[in-house]
């Protein structure tokens, strides 16, 4: 009888430990994708998934340690019947609060010359995410992604 | 990561032979990419019928790229993998730069 997660039916959960570098993370969203391609029937979901799951593990490589002091980070994802839970834990700075509300594209309607380089991270989050939620506890951060199936 | 050039017709057509262009290549795929269009003026294809995922950080990239190549030709795009089209469609990317489905699609445009 599988386990009951918040009262949707728990399915398949992939769950890694490890550190928040950008060759470490790049490993191991190899192999969540692969578990997210193997598990979300839907292709153009599954896509969108693996796109928003890259966006915010890099964010936390990006951002929770100081530049060469990367320590470890834990990404867990579960997939249940009607949606997608992805949870990142690190123990690096604050998320500003900003970031979370950061759901605007940058301007393309520029000078090809001008055109934004960065700042699609979050905006990528927002358009896919049903739910973005940020708690610090103890000093960790916990990053909560759902996304509808 | 590496870079294949070939010229075809008046095209300058550039295969990343990688399956990710992410944060962790993002610098080097651009480096790359610059040496690989230096002294060319005209059209450059970027062929990424290999390349199954492109991030944020990737995108930059390529952006900076398509940059750099407008100030003598045009970057376009071709052979894109369902996941890098639906990223380039969320960041609206689809709509500043041209893109193809094949390589063969990008010669007959010329």
């Amino acid at each position: 009888m599988p386990p009951e997660a918040e009262g949707r039916l728990f399915i398949m959960e992939f769950d890694r430990q490890f550190v928040a570098t950008e060759d470490e993370a790049s490993a191991v969203l190899v192999d969540a994708s692969t578990f997210i391609r193997n598990n979300v029937e839907d292709p153009e979901r599954s896509g969108e998934l693996v796109i928003v799951l890259a966006e915010a593990v890099n964010n936390v490589v990006e951002h929770a340690y100081p530049p060469g002091q990367s320590q470890d980070m834990r990404l867990t994802i579960e997939i249940c019947d009607e949606c997608v839970l992805i949870e990142l834990r690190d123990r690096g700075r604050n998320l500003p609060v900003e970031l979370l509300s950061k759901s605007r594209l940058p301007d393309i309607a520029v000078d090809p010359l001008d055109l934004p380089e960065g700042g699609f991270g979050w905006p990528i989050i927002h358009a896919v995410a049903s739910d973005v939620v940020h708690m610090r506890h103890q000093g960790e951060n916990r990053l909560r992604l759902t996304i509808g199936l | 990561m590496e870079l294949l050039t070939e010229t075809r017709a008046n095209l300058l057509v550039v295969k990343v032979c990688a399956t990710r262009i992410d944060a962790s290549v993002a610098i080097q795929f651009k480096d790359k990419m610059r040496k690989a269009s230096d002294n060319w003026a005209g059209r450059v294809v970027l062929d990424l019928g290999d390349v199954d995922f492109i991030d944020s950080s990737g995108l930059g990239a390529v952006v900076a790229c398509y940059k750099q190549v407008k100030t003598t030709g045009q970057m376009e795009l071709a052979c894109l993998s369902e996941t890098v089209k639906k990223l380039f469609s969320l960041t609206r990317m689809d709509q500043v730069m041209t893109i193809h489905e094949t390589v063969e699609q990008a010669l007959d445009a010329a």
